[in-house]
């Protein structure tokens, strides 16, 4: 932030000595010329009028502020009366039957097009929709009968006049102006907390450069004189501080705004999210409660409790129940993952003996081992304390160790638990199937089933790689295709609570 | 005979547990409220609780204070029922005052053996 801040301070020297520069090479071309003084000068003004037009235009929908669109437009028809204007200029030869009266009325003219603009548009600000096609047809209706009362009805008031220089008119236009101009940095003031603070600042500093053009063009006697230097130079400034108000609101805020929406977007989207998750988590325990009946009862009937029962009826009541432990394992991981997504899973962080914890498990799932034949051996030390989540731990253990079961049909699967300086290492190693190489990747996504063919979630690996995250480490798998596969988790000895 | 007190609003819980409890030679006693639970807890005197910790009213946590606050209970151990979903339940069951505890849903293949371990317990 801070070499931001200087860097911005830094590039601010540049841009100023350039301008500075401009100004001074365009004071050298008066003293040349001074029409190509007069045309470079009012050129600039013109491009600056277009560009304002352009960027208010083209960011009329994102422009939550209708003082920027409004004289955005006026400045579109400030800048056409204002070309008119340098074309017309003495000695530019492309209106031959006029005098310089004819670039002063339309300098007047465009000065209270710019005036009256600047004042209207304070008041258009509190308008919550401004109808675009109204402005330009009142901008143009304007502009027409301008054109045809100072070209053809030849009854604008005369402001020039050969010889004796500056009609009342004219001098008395320019104070009105400069008080319009007053009037709409008053009401701009009063307004101002809709304003960008620097913003508002560029819009005032360009009207009082305005106001001080205009007092510098009541003073001139010649078209080419100082005070007609000065007051283009002022124009000049005045415009390119307009066209930084603009064009900040109108490209910069935008930004800004659509940046903050989506920001609001996101979080809302997070919390949408946590919600779906809460929802999954207590829609998951009601689930749950028909399997309360369903795992008991057929666990009863099988026992023959309730009386005898033929071995077919066993059959099926065996795959019953079976389905019904699947269905209750499917409960489980999901409340788990809905409860670590939406951030409400609890944690018993205690310290406990893993080897003890591995005995445990190994001892769990002897009688299935022996079942299919295979060997399930523990290779750890004597003991090995370990500050962490005693029950997670057990469940990514044991998730090992089943997919372990399920994968592997002869040979062995050896647990292994190895003390590193910080962490503790807890592999479980297979004779099994193996995985490819392409699927490895894919073994930590939801509802990923590599191998169809055997029964289980999609969900086991997924759920342990997350809590091994929350309990500050993680799991990684290595496998040979028909070889077999082991799958690693590391956890810190000592939990220290993470973000994840 | 050796009792057994259930302490379960769920009706099909109660019939569940207390059939396997019957088949293996308990007799069994239900309260379906913690209040009526702590009144039969005091007054039977049975030789082991199992205790729901979802209950309307007071909950099978506070009933469990109650029983072990009144002194008289002489200690019979109290097994909680919890759920998978709380997963903080276990702890506070153990603080709450309970020996141990069994989560829903109760298998009957290993329920007779948890159970028998804490009445040898006493």
């Amino acid at each position: 932030m801070k070499e931001f801040y200087s860097a911005s301070k830094k590039s601010i020297f540049i841009p100023l000595l350039t301008g500075c520069l401009l100004l001074l090479g365009l004071y050298l071309t008066s003293l040349y010329s001074y029409l190509l003084f007069h045309s470079l000068a009012e050129i600039f003004s013109i491009v600056i009028a277009f560009s304002i037009f352009i960027v208010a235009w083209n960011c009329r929908n994102l422009i939550d502020n209708n003082y920027f669109l409004f004289l955005g437009i006026a400045y579109l028809f400030i800048g056409l009366i204002d070309l008119i204007h340098t074309l017309a200029y003495a000695g530019m030869g492309v209106f031959p039957e006029f005098d310089a009266n004819l670039p002063t009325q339309l300098w007047i003219a465009a000065r209270y097009l710019e005036s009256i603009s600047l004042l209207v548009a304070c008041f258009i600000l509190d308008k919550r929709k401004v109808k675009i096609d109204f402005i330009l047809i009142g901008y143009t209706t304007f502009l027409s009968l301008l054109l045809l009362s100072i070209f053809y009805w030849k009854i604008f008031p005369l402001c020039f006049v050969e010889g004796t220089g500056l009609t009342p008119f004219k001098k008395i236009s320019e104070y009105i102006i400069s008080l319009i101009l007053a009037a709409s940095i008053f009401f701009l003031l009063r307004k101002k907390e809709k304003f960008d603070h620097k913003v508002l600042q560029w819009l005032v500093i360009s009207i009082l450069l305005t106001i001080a053009s205009e007092l510098a063009f009541t003073f001139y006697i010649s078209v080419y004189g100082l005070s007609n230097l000065i007051g283009h130079i002022c124009k000049i400034i005045s415009f390119y501080f307009i066209y930084r108000a603009i064009v900040v609101t109108g490209l910069t805020k935008p930004n800004e705004l659509l940046y903050r929406n989506l920001q609001e977007s996101e979080k809302k989207f997070r919390e949408l999210d946590q919600l779906k998750s809460m929802f999954i988590a207590s829609m998951s325990h009601e689930l749950r409660t028909p399997l309360n009946s369903i795992i008991g009862f057929t666990g009863i009937i099988l026992q023959g409790m309730s009386g005898e029962i033929n071995p077919e009826q066993k059959k099926q009541l065996t795959l019953v129940k079976k389905s019904a432990h699947h269905l209750l394992e499917l409960i489980n991981d999901v409340i788990d993952i809905s409860k670590i997504e939406a951030d409400k899973i609890e944690l018993t962080i205690r310290e406990f003996d893993l080897v003890s914890l591995a005995e445990e498990v190994q001892q769990s799932f002897r009688v299935t081992a022996e079942k299919k034949g295979l060997h399930l051996l523990l290779q750890a030390p004597p003991t090995l304390l370990l500050k962490s989540d005693e029950r997670r731990t057990k469940q990514i253990l044991v998730n090992f160790i089943s997919n372990a079961l399920k994968f592997t049909d002869r040979g062995e699967i050896e647990i292994k638990i190895v003390k590193k300086e910080e962490t503790v290492e807890v592999s479980v190693r297979d004779s099994g199937i193996g995985i490819k190489k392409e699927d490895i990747s894919k073994l930590f996504n939801a509802f990923s089933q590599i191998n169809l063919l055997i029964e289980g979630t999609g969900l086991g690996l997924y759920l342990s790689q997350k809590l091994a995250n929350l309990l500050g480490g993680g799991i990684t798998a290595e496998s040979e295709y028909t070889k077999g596969s082991i799958f690693t988790l590391t956890l810190p000895l000592n939990y220290k609570e993470v973000e994840v | 005979m050796k009792r057994i007190l259930i302490i379960e609003d769920n009706e099909t819980n109660i019939y569940l547990i207390s059939f396997i409890l019957k088949k293996n030679g308990y007799e069994v006693l239900e309260a379906k409220t913690g209040e009526e639970g702590v009144e039969l807890a005091l007054k039977e005197k049975p030789n082991l609780i199992i205790m729901d910790i979802q209950l309307p009213g007071i909950d099978g946590l506070e009933t469990t204070k109650r029983i072990r606050e009144s002194k008289v209970d002489g200690g019979v151990p109290i097994i909680a029922l919890t759920s998978y979903a709380m997963t903080g339940d276990r702890e506070r069951a153990l603080s709450a005052g309970c020996n141990g505890y069994l989560e829903k849903p109760i298998n009957p293949d290993t329920i007779m053996e948890e159970i028998e371990k804490f009445i040898k317990m006493n």
